[in-house]
């Protein structure tokens, strides 16, 4: 027990950057990975925007945070390019601070997506987290482009054979924004607190666009609640969530290669997926794979200065 | 349009502090936003305004970012004004309706952006490229103020005027002109030096701003309480800000010597009929009225230079001794009429005057108010027995 709290650098009595007190549901996998993220960017000035998504209310009512920097929320899809805009005026201003976004799955899939996508093709230097709990959990569980086919409520479409079969594979938001040749992708998991903490001081050293997606279990997957920690672990081990990075859209890294445990393991433990054929699920992850070990063996070729290379902080 | 004679302030400045030039209404856009200090811009091309872009990168100091939508302009635009910087930014039409959920957000947020927006009418039945007040209109309620400008001076002397009076009331403002006639037609603009402009604009950045106080954070949720206090606070300052107009319009006028107010009135004292207008329409009913009066005919014009706030005292009483009123407005509220009309006769009644007012509903779609409607508008008005309810359509082929 003491080992695996050494492990997840849990320590009740610790200071940490994420104040208890917020009012994020029992056993919350986003707040969970906020405190790691906070943490290892201690001591970096910073100024967050939350779009409309759980962080709304976890970052506290109005006349409370739980956190020592701004929080400036925003409308739903808005928060990309208004992160950009801040960091443009600081800048002009030659102030310090980091701008960063953290988001949900809902903007950064879905209603925000073209903001999002807007400010990695303008390489704008903002630092986005999407905390990805597979569906629009703060209203009530329905379903985004990144939750897993069938495990959604309502917005399950009927076919009749004629017409095309709704998705079966979720968005993948890191390709896509690989594909924008943002400086920085990486795909990260709470349960994996060292990998994560890494990822985020790689971002601090880099200017321009980042993204560090998570994946974030959420109560509203209908788990008890004491399983948070090892959904996480699970999402990864079964090869749901793969940890890598990619940089410049050109050289992906596998930073934890999974044990590739069964499925099952990760979805029975919880009652959204209950009554829902994963064979769609376990080719989506077979592909994946194949996927992302061969562009992680290619040789990295490019010509020109890499943008994911650190830089002056200092941009006036 | 005509060139309007300025109302010259005999105590304006002497030394040289503008110089004219031809411009048309996009030009002075972009050239009054430089003049405000502004040195980062927000744009996308949408007609009438796109034009304006160019405007503001024929600057060199003015970084401009091209965003992916009118919704990420604002979005972009705001994210500025947070970190205590001017930022340019205009748009037009479905732009400017893109844009409406964070429209209300910045308002909401008591932020101090000034926007220009070129008026052009909505899709609708299909694309309106010619020019109509709605687009505009539709952001009554929000918090934002709205001036409306009958000329390029006025865009360029409003936005100028639109940045401090931003800052002073922490609302922000749209300066509204119509498309096409003020985004593209030229005439004889006095531009002010920089340094004069910057005497009037003052710094262009704000020192209170979220990194520089203590941690908090800025609109998160709010009970009910907070919130309906908070838009009282809202009304109540929108109130107030004609009297502050006001004051920055007199000092605009010490140093460039152009006098402002939020009605403008003309051969008001023993006028039968007044027309009432806003926009660039004025123009050709001050030509208009000019000529009648030189007739004899007894005919008075007022210009609102704004929506919001709405100048109900300033209107009704310049409209004290009017024997009758017509507005026409070149926008429609379906089922309702003009909305200028429909604000007025509001303010009338509030104060229990009841001078018969005549709406008309003009130049939808850009279709021209020419010289000749105006003076049949005001014929009809002068000879008619009493106004109806509801709206009559203002068209070259008559009126009904």
């Amino acid at each position: 027990m003491q080992k695996m709290l050494d492990e997840l650098k849990i320590d009740p009595f610790q200071d940490t950057e994420f104040s208890p007190g917020h009012n994020a549901c029992p056993g919350c996998g986003s707040t969970m990975a906020l405190r790691i993220v906070l943490d290892a960017m201690s001591g970096t000035p910073a100024v967050f925007f939350v779009p409309a998504s759980c962080g709304s209310l976890y970052f506290g009512p109005s006349d409370t945070t739980p956190v020592h920097f701004p929080v400036i929320h925003t409308i739903f899809a808005g928060a990309f390019a208004q992160a950009e805009g801040m960091g443009w005026a600081l800048a002009r201003r030659g102030r310090p601070e980091r701008v960063a976004v953290w988001a949900g799955d809902g903007a950064c899939y879905d209603i925000g997506m073209g903001g999002l996508s807007g400010i990695a093709a303008r390489n704008a230097n903002v630092l986005v987290f999407c905390n990805n709990n597979e569906g629009y959990q703060n209203t009530g569980g329905h379903e985004s482009s990144a939750t897993p086919a069938g495990s959604g409520g309502a917005g399950v479409s009927i076919s009749d054979g004629t017409l095309p079969q709704p998705p079966t594979v979720r968005k993948d938001l890191a390709e896509i924004l690989a594909a924008h040749r943002a400086p920085y992708v990486a795909t990260a998991s709470a349960a994996f607190p060292d990998d994560l903490s890494a990822k985020v001081k790689t971002a601090l050293s880099i200017t321009g666009f980042r993204l560090i997606l998570l994946m974030t279990p959420c109560v509203t997957w209908k788990y008890e609640t004491r399983y948070s920690v090892r959904l996480a672990r699970l999402a990864v081990e079964t090869g749901y969530h793969p940890l890598y990075e990619v940089r410049d859209g050109k050289t992906w890294s596998i930073t934890y290669e999974p044990q590739r445990r069964p499925l099952e393991e990760f979805t029975r433990l919880q009652g959204r997926f209950k009554g829902v054929a994963l064979d769609a699920i376990r080719d989506e992850i077979e592909e994946k794979w194949e996927d992302l070990h061969f562009k992680a063996s290619r040789p990295a070729t490019f010509r020109g200065a890499t943008r994911s290379e650190p830089v002056e902080r200092n941009c006036s | 349009m005509v060139a309007r004679a300025p109302v010259m302030d005999a105590a304006a400045d002497v030394r040289v502090v503008q110089a004219p030039r031809l411009l048309n209404g996009a030009e002075a856009m972009g050239v009054a936003y430089w003049l405000a200090g502004a040195r980062l811009a927000y744009t996308f091309p949408i007609t009438p305004q796109s034009e304006v872009i160019d405007y503001f990168a024929a600057h060199p100091d003015i970084r401009c970012i091209q965003a992916d939508s009118e919704y990420n302009v604002i979005s972009g635009a705001q994210g500025v004004l947070w970190g205590g910087e001017r930022c340019a930014l205009a748009t037009a039409s479905q732009g400017l309706i893109l844009m409406s959920e964070v429209m209300w957000e910045v308002a909401g947020n008591r932020l101090p952006m000034v926007m220009g927006v070129f008026s052009r009418g909505l899709k609708g039945p299909g694309w309106c490229l010619g020019t109509q007040q709605n687009d505009a209109l539709f952001y009554r309620d929000t918090g934002w103020l709205q001036l409306y400008c009958e000329s390029a001076q006025e865009i360029l002397d409003f936005t100028l005027i639109a940045h401090r009076l931003a800052e002073r009331i922490s609302l922000p403002v749209m300066v509204v002109g119509d498309g096409f006639y003020l985004s593209h037609e030229l005439e004889e603009v006095q531009v002010p030096t920089a340094p004069a402009a910057r005497e009037f604009v003052g710094e262009p950045r704000r020192e209170s701003i979220p990194v520089d106080s203590p941690p908090a954070s800025y609109g998160a949720l709010v009970p009910p309480e907070r919130y309906s206090s908070f838009y009282q606070t809202m009304h109540r300052d929108m109130e107030r800000a004609a009297a502050d107009f006001e004051d920055l319009s007199a000092e605009f006028s010490r140093l460039f010597g152009r006098r402002y107010a939020l009605t403008s009135g003309s051969w008001l004292e023993d006028a039968e009929v007044v027309l009432v207008t806003a926009g660039a329409i004025s123009g050709t009913a001050r030509e208009v009225i000019g000529g009648l009066r030189e007739q004899g005919q007894r005919v008075g014009l007022l210009k609102l230079q704004s929506f919001r706030p709405f100048p109900a005292d300033e209107a009704v009483r310049q409209l004290a001794s009017a024997g009758r009123i017509l507005v026409i407005d070149r926008n429609i509220s379906p089922g309702l009429g003009g909305i200028f009309a429909a604000h007025l006769r509001a303010a009338l009644h509030e104060r229990r005057i009841t001078i018969p007012v005549w709406g008309m509903v003009a130049g939808l779609g850009g279709l021209d108010v020419t010289p000749d409607m105006i003076e049949r508008a005001i014929a009809y008005t002068a000879q008619a027995q009493a106004p109806g309810t509801g709206p009559l359509f203002l068209t070259e082929s008559g009126i009904g």
